[in-house]
């Protein structure tokens, strides 16, 4: 099931969350809407759901406008991003809770619903968790019981809010390549919302990424990453450093895409060591230029030539490697 | 994330319909009917009134046993709280629990209850006696039973802020040198004002407007131990719909400046 | 409010705060004042009451005057609790699951009853409904009869309790926010399958807990039923009144026996309202877990 995202805006207040968004995303499709927050993508996925109303603009499911719709006929799966478990129920009524309030003739029987929501709690690994209550659950359990309720209602679209936001590090790292795994498998159509660049470019077919209630631009992951359509994208989706050039002309290039050297080459600028940090794989090397104040970082492997017996205060010499005029403005 | 008037949680327009009928209906239009009855009255008659020794006298004692008991109780309270909050000994939760007591226990027992204790052959009236004074029927026997009926304000809106202030804070004016005493003018106070004055605003609002466990202890004579409410019925008595009314009206409105200036005096303490 | 949750970090500091002198004088000054403020009263309660013995203890109860104020009590009660439950719900749903203009001036107007004298609140209705009230005229042509009468009664109880439900309620569903709900919504659930399954499963304790004070505050008024009852016996009596006009009667055995039934009644309000909270803060600790 597709969606497109029809020229819509949404205030609050004087605040203007999303300005005449358009967007499309096609069927089968796994997108993640990619920005800082107040950026306006929570506010984006809460108007698909239907969760909130656009001032302006339509929202179109598979060549239906649904923006009329109320939020029970649009028939879409939305995991919180605290998950929102209803605290008094255990897992398996949890799961069950879409199915049982289906209106009398479409409920499915009570059977039914139990081989369902074990089937679900399977696909989530956790059938052995069904008589548990939400606060006896870890994150990483929440949340996939979470997913597994908003999927027992077969939905036609998967709206996920920073699925992985409330998560410590390891096991986010763990559920999203499941997530990933298992958006393969049922190939539902699938927005999610992230302002962490590293699981965007990790888990999505496409990537949104927004800043002030605009679209900054669409793009497969290592699309926006390699050709990234402003300086906000190009910031967001990486360190980056900034080289002046003098009349207000600058350079951007990310820290591994520089070559080091410890004698004066063509092309290489001179610049002073500030730090050296060996950070495993790799070495960061900090360094100084004179005319700007913005200290340039270096990422090279960690048994690159330039740095055996360097120290701090010693010279480098340092050459940005994509001399890419379209970057220079 | 700021949320407005959600689409989807319904009820908006039926439950804020329902609250303002109901509100209106039981307590803004009768409330207003005593307003509108005392502006029927010249300035004349209600100052008649207002100026009578009895009423003066009334609201006298009124206001000022309620802010002894609400001074009291800040004392009290706050002693309670802290010890409810900071330590663990035998009886600590059957205290805490108790502490409740005044707001259960009908005020009119806590009268009967008060009086004979504190009367001059009571359980602790005749140690008074013994030593040549008087405790019920006299103001000191107000001020004790509106510190009674009020003891949970204090205690109940100090205890989950002292609760909530961080172990960290104290350790830390600790580690920074402050002694037990700084720390407590410095660290505590500040943080326990604020609920400390909500406390003691609901007690003071609450005394002065209590009535059943107060009559019977007070003895009522006029001038010297009669409170405004008990005047109010007095006067509804005697059939005086005008004195009583404009009493009435004369109480909230101190009340309600009174209110006001404990309001104002907290908002520039959070502000400073 | 609740403090047991506190013991376990409370003894653990404890051991370490202050002089040991310092800490074993405000305990022994909190147990003096428990003993004092709180023990005492209800010890004279019970031993005036079987001062005579139990025999003219329960006659005291038995006796039909004091059978028709219970009855009459407990039918207050019974009408103004659930009148504030539905209001209280009502109440605190506007004010926590959406923003408008004028928001905290109705939260203002909720809690006005709190300040204002139980004697006020019995007055208004004798302004609107008495004999030379606003609406006098108009009832006695018709025979209808608020004041000095069950309606009065019931009129100045619901009063004196209009906030209790709601002020328990609207910061709890405050604190627990509108996702639920959402959630709820997202999965098919209509309006009221929504506030049946979710919401008032979540505010159960919460409700409970104002419906205890509200009840307690209901069985207790005093001073505002007793400017509308009128005291006819057997009629208009409730059983504080009931208490005020036997012991104005000298009648102090009977009066502290009919007391210590509403005594006994408070302290069953207390356990009830002991474990509610408890329930309440259990609920609200696994909620700050998420």
């Amino acid at each position: 099931m597709s969606i497109e995202i029809r020229n819509v805006t949404k205030h609050f207040g004087a605040f203007r969350a999303l300005n005449d968004i358009n967007l499309d995303i096609r069927s089968g499709e796994l997108v993640a809407l990619l920005g800082p927050s107040g950026c306006g993508k929570t506010s984006l996925l809460r108007i698909i759901a239907g969760l909130e109303t656009p001032d302006t603009g339509n929202i179109v499911f598979h060549g239906e406008d649904v923006s009329q719709h109320d939020v029970r006929d649009r028939n879409v799966g939305f995991v919180f991003q605290h998950y929102a478990l209803f605290r008094h129920m255990t897992v398996f009524d949890n799961v069950a809770f879409g199915l049982r309030m289906k209106p009398k003739g479409e409920r499915p029987s009570e059977q039914q619903i139990a081989e369902r929501v074990h089937e679900l709690l399977n696909m989530v690994q956790l059938d052995w968790l069904a008589d548990r209550y939400p606060e006896q659950l870890s994150g990483g359990q929440r949340q996939r019981i979470a997913l597994a309720r908003a999927l027992a209602v077969r939905p036609k679209v998967l709206l996920l809010d920073e699925p992985f936001g409330a998560l410590d590090a390891k096991v986010r790292k763990e559920l999203r390549r499941w997530l990933a795994r298992l958006h393969e498998e049922i190939n539902l159509t699938s927005v999610f919302v992230t302002h962490d660049q590293e699981e965007a470019m990790e888990v999505a077919d496409r990537i949104v990424v927004m800043n002030k209630g605009v679209i900054e631009q669409i793009g497969a992951p290592g699309e926006v990453y390699e050709k990234p359509a402003s300086d906000f994208v190009y910031h967001f989706l990486g360190d980056s450093n900034r080289l002046h050039l003098g009349e207000d002309r600058h350079l951007l290039f990310r820290p591994h895409e520089v070559s080091l050297s410890r004698l004066a080459m063509e092309e290489h600028r001179a610049a002073q060591v500030r730090d050296i940090r060996p950070l495993g794989a790799i070495t960061r090397v900090t360094l100084k230029v004179d005319d700007q104040e913005e200290l340039i970082e270096a990422e090279v492997v960690k048994d690159h030539d330039s740095l055996t017996g360097l120290s701090r205060g010693e010279t480098l010499f340092f050459k940005p490697k994509v001399w890419d005029p379209q970057a220079t403005r | 994330m700021s949320r407005r008037i959600s689409p989807v949680i319904p009820g908006f327009g039926l439950t804020l319909g329902y609250t303002l009928v109901y509100l209106s209906l039981l307590v803004l239009i009768p409330l207003g009917a005593m307003f509108v009855h005392a502006a029927q009255l010249s300035w004349d008659q209600i100052w008649n009134i207002v100026s009578a020794p009895r009423v003066v006298a009334a609201l006298k004692l009124s206001f000022s046993t309620a802010l002894c008991a609400a001074v009291l109780n800040g004392v009290i309270g706050t002693l309670l709280a802290w010890v409810l909050v900071r330590y663990t000994f035998p009886g600590r939760r059957l205290i805490d629990a108790m502490i409740d007591l005044p707001f259960a226990l009908p005020t009119a027992v806590a009268g009967i209850a008060l009086t004979a204790l504190y009367a001059p052959a009571g359980l602790v009236g005749q140690f008074a006696t013994a030593l040549g004074f008087k405790i019920a029927y006299t103001p000191l026997g107000i001020t004790l039973a509106l510190t009674f009926v009020t003891l949970p304000f204090v205690v109940r809106t100090i205890q989950p802020v002292l609760a909530d202030i961080p172990r960290e804070v104290e350790e830390a004016a600790a580690c920074l040198g402050a002694k037990p005493f700084q720390i407590f003018r410095h660290v505590l106070v500040p943080a326990l004002l604020p609920a400390w004055l909500t406390g003691f605003a609901l007690a003071f609002a609450r005394g002065v407007g209590e009535y059943g466990s107060v009559i019977f202890i007070a003895g009522n004579m006029p001038m010297k131990t009669e409170i405004l409410p008990l005047l109010i019925m007095v006067k509804l008595d005697q059939y005086d719909y005008h004195g009583a009314t404009t009493i009435g009206v004369l109480m909230l409105v101190v009340s309600f400046i009174l209110l006001l200036l404990i309001n104002l005096l907290q908002r520039r303490i959070e502000r400073p | 409010m609740t403090t047991t949750t506190l013991s376990a970090s409370a003894a653990a500091n404890a051991a370490r705060r202050g002089s040991a002198a310092g800490r074993i004088a405000l305990i022994t000054g909190a147990w003096l004042t428990f003993a004092l403020f709180l023990l005492l009263p209800l010890y004279v309660v019970l031993s005036e009451a079987l001062k005579l013995g139990f025999g003219t203890f329960f006659t005291a109860l038995v006796e039909p005057d004091a059978i028709s104020a219970l009855k009459l009590t407990l039918l207050a009660v019974g009408i103004s609790v659930p009148l504030n439950l539905v209001f209280g719900v009502a109440a605190a749903w506007c004010v926590s699951k959406y923003e408008f203009r004028g928001k905290s001036i109705l939260v203002t107007l909720i809690d006005l009853p709190f300040s204002v004298s139980p004697v006020i609140a019995g007055l208004i209705y004798v302004l609107l409904f008495g004999a030379q009230g606003f609406f006098g005229e108009w009832l006695q042509e018709r025979d209808i009869q608020i004041i000095f009468a069950l309606p009065g009664i019931v009129l100045a109880t619901v009063f004196v309790t209009v906030p209790f439900v709601a002020r328990e309620l609207i910061p709890l569903m405050q604190e627990q926010g509108t996702q639920e709900e959402e959630a709820a919504r997202l999965l098919g659930a209509n309006g009221w399958q929504m506030f049946w399954h979710v919401t008032l499963p979540n505010i159960k304790w919460g409700l409970i807990y104002g419906v205890v004070l509200c009840a307690a505050r209901a069985m207790g008024e005093f001073g505002a039923v007793s400017v509308v009852s009128g005291h006819i016996r057997g009629y208009t009596n409730t059983l504080p009144l009931h208490v005020e006009i036997l012991y104005n009667e000298y009648n102090h055995v009977a009066a502290f026996s009919v007391a210590s039934l509403l005594l006994a009644l408070a302290l069953v309000i207390l356990l009830l309202k002991q474990w509610s909270e408890a329930r309440l803060s259990r609920l609200k600790s696994a909620g700050d877990e998420e």
